[in-house]
This record gives structure tokens, C-alpha cells and sequence, in this order.
């Protein structure tokens, strides 16, 4: 995995959106949907907070709007995509390397609880 | 309870007229029409809880409005603005309270009586109040530049397009003007040296 990106860590809205991202392009409700499904609903945003980071993560070049067109699962009403870029996919990486680094340090201290103790 | 989309919708839009300009143009539709998937899938799954959810969704999006603004201000600009409103209009307070506190030493050194620091500190953070308030209007208008950030609200848009910002500001004056109009009017007596003036 690479392990180029950002050496800062992401802040949890980026991190979920470029997860959502990671499997497709998708507008903005997409992406709350996807976020909500990610994380088993613990995690929810608004408009505020997902639109925020979105024009953050559209300055840094993170995710870029690719086209604007129907949703074929909702109404015709032509929607802005959004898609994760080659910066993006590098940042996301390089976070979940991090996690994996931390998941490695709880469990050599016995921190996971023993449901999850299978996972190397 | 019936519900609106299209009063509520209004409502939204008018909200978000409240981002700065450039994220408006380039989020706001979008913004537009996530909030109104989320308010469709909202009445559709049961129609509960409709009312504090689109509260929620308001609060989320109203937060996201202050960010948005204070982001557009360097945080070191940001700091030197706030020293230089802050202690400009501590100056000028107490430059215009010190008549009132020669004439209340000099009217009342016969009457025994302590100096009234509540009253003046009082007096004085009425007048820092409106100050702190105006200064940055002021110095705004002045500059003719809609976009300076002087730690004003106004940052990346002008307070007199947004009449909620207009009516706020408008009473905060209203409230520190009375307070200290009415401080002077009722202790006036006090201050030309009338006994037995409270």
C-alpha cells in the first residue's frame, strides 16, 4: 500500500468522504448515504459540515466535480459528481496506514477485545 | 402536521445566501439539493421527527456559515484586527468617561463618599460595547472594500445586504446605547454635586 500523502492525519468528515469515494463518484446526498452506511451510522453529517470539507478538499485537490447529471435511482434532476483524485486516493491510503499502525500497537498490548483478537 | 417543501426550501435557500459569495456560487446548488433529498427521504421513511430533523439540518448549515466566513480571515490578520478594535475602543471609552469621573471627584470631595468604580465600569463597558461594535462598520465603509476582514461579521460580504445581520447589530446598539444613556440620566445629579442625589 502506498504510503505517500499528507503527514498530517485527516480530520473524520475527509476521511469519510474520501472513503465513500474510493468505490465511485457520487453527488453529495450519495455521499452522506455512503458515509452513514461506512461507518454503521455512527457517523452522520450535514450539509454544513460535508459541503465544508468538500470545498476544502476541492482547494487541496483531494476530489474534483466531474460532471453533473441525472441520478438514475432518484429524479431526474441533474446532480454535481464528485471524484477522488490520484492526491486523494494517496491521502486516504496513507491514513488507513496510519489506523493499521495503531491497530498493530493495541492489539501487541492487548487492547482489542478478544471478538477481534483473529485480526493480525 | 403538514409539510412544506417549499417553504421550507425557501427558508434553506435563504439561509445559505448567508455563505460567503464564492462558496455559494460553486456549493450552493448542491447544497440545495442534498438538503432537499434528505428532507424527501426524511417524510418518506416515516414523516416523524421532521421538524427537529430540518432543525438539525439548519444548525449544521448555519455552523458551517461562521466557519466558512472565519476561514476567509488569516489567523494572523485576524489577531492584529482584534487587538486593534479591541484596545482602540477601550481607549476612546475611557477617554469619554473621564469628564463624568473629574466632575463626580471634584462635585462630591465634600461628601465623603467612595469613588463609584461599579457605576464608571459600567458606564465605561457600555461605551467599549458600541465601539467594539461600530468601529469595524466603520472602518469597512471607510475602505470601501466589502471583502476586508476586520474581524467584522461582514467578512466576505456587506452587514447592510443581510437585514438579519442589520437588525442584530441594530439592537446590540440599541441595548448598550440605552444602558449607557440611561446610566448618565439617572446619575446626573450625582455628577453636578446635588446631595442626597441616589
Amino acid at each position: 500500500m502506498s504510503s505517500a500523502g499528507p503527514d498530517h492525519p485527516l480530520t473524520p468528515a475527509v476521511f469519510h468522504i474520501l472513503l465513500a469515494l474510493s468505490s465511485g463518484e457520487r453527488h453529495g446526498y450519495a455521499i452522506m448515504k455512503q458515509v452513514e452506511a461506512d461507518s454503521q451510522g455512527k457517523v452522520t453529517m450535514g450539509p454544513g459540515t460535508l459541503y465544508g470539507s468538500l470545498k476544502r478538499m476541492l482547494d487541496a485537490g483531494l476530489v474534483r466535480e466531474s460532471d453533473r447529471r441525472a441520478d438514475p435511482e432518484m429524479d431526474d434532476q441533474r446532480r454535481i459528481y464528485y471524484q477522488i483524485t490520484g492526491v486523494g486516493a494517496q491521502a486516504l491510503a496513507a491514513e488507513l496506514e496510519r489506523y493499521q499502525r495503531i491497530v498493530a500497537i493495541a492489539h501487541e498490548r492487548r487492547l482489542i477485545p478478544s471478538a477481534f483478537s483473529h485480526v493480525p | 402536521m403538514s409539510h412544506n417543501l417549499d417553504a421550507v426550501r425557501r427558508l434553506y435557500i435563504k439561509l445559505l445566501s448567508l455563505y460567503p459569495p464564492a462558496f455559494r456560487e460553486r456549493l450552493g446548488e448542491s447544497m440545495q439539493q442534498t438538503f432537499d433529498d434528505l428532507y424527501r427521504e426524511r417524510i418518506s421513511q416515516s414523516g416523524q421527527g421532521v421538524t427537529r430533523f430540518v432543525a438539525w439540518l439548519f444548525l449544521d448549515t448555519a455552523v458551517g456559515i461562521i466557519q466558512e466566513h472565519l476561514r476567509l480571515i488569516s489567523p494572523g490578520e485576524l489577531m492584529r484586527a482584534l487587538l486593534k478594535i479591541t484596545g482602540l475602543s477601550a481607549l476612546i471609552s475611557v477617554l469619554f468617561i473621564v469628564p463624568f469621573a473629574i466632575m463626580e471627584i471634584f462635585n462630591r470631595r465634600e461628601f465623603n463618599e467612595g469613588f463609584p468604580y461599579m457605576l464608571f465600569f459600567a458606564l465605561w463597558f457600555n461605551l467599549f460595547a458600541i465601539l467594539l461594535i461600530l468601529l469595524p462598520i466603520l472602518r469597512s465603509r471607510r475602505a470601501g472594500n466589502q471583502a476586508t476582514a476586520d474581524a467584522a461579521p461582514a467578512a466576505g460580504g456587506s452587514l447592510f445586504t443581510h437585514p438579519l445581520k442589520l437588525v442584530i447589530v441594530g439592537f446590540l446598539l440599541f441595548t448598550f446605547a440605552a444602558g449607557w444613556t440611561s446610566l448618565v440620566i439617572d446619575q446626573w445629579p450625582c455628577f453636578i454635586g446635588v446631595p442626597v442625589c441616589d
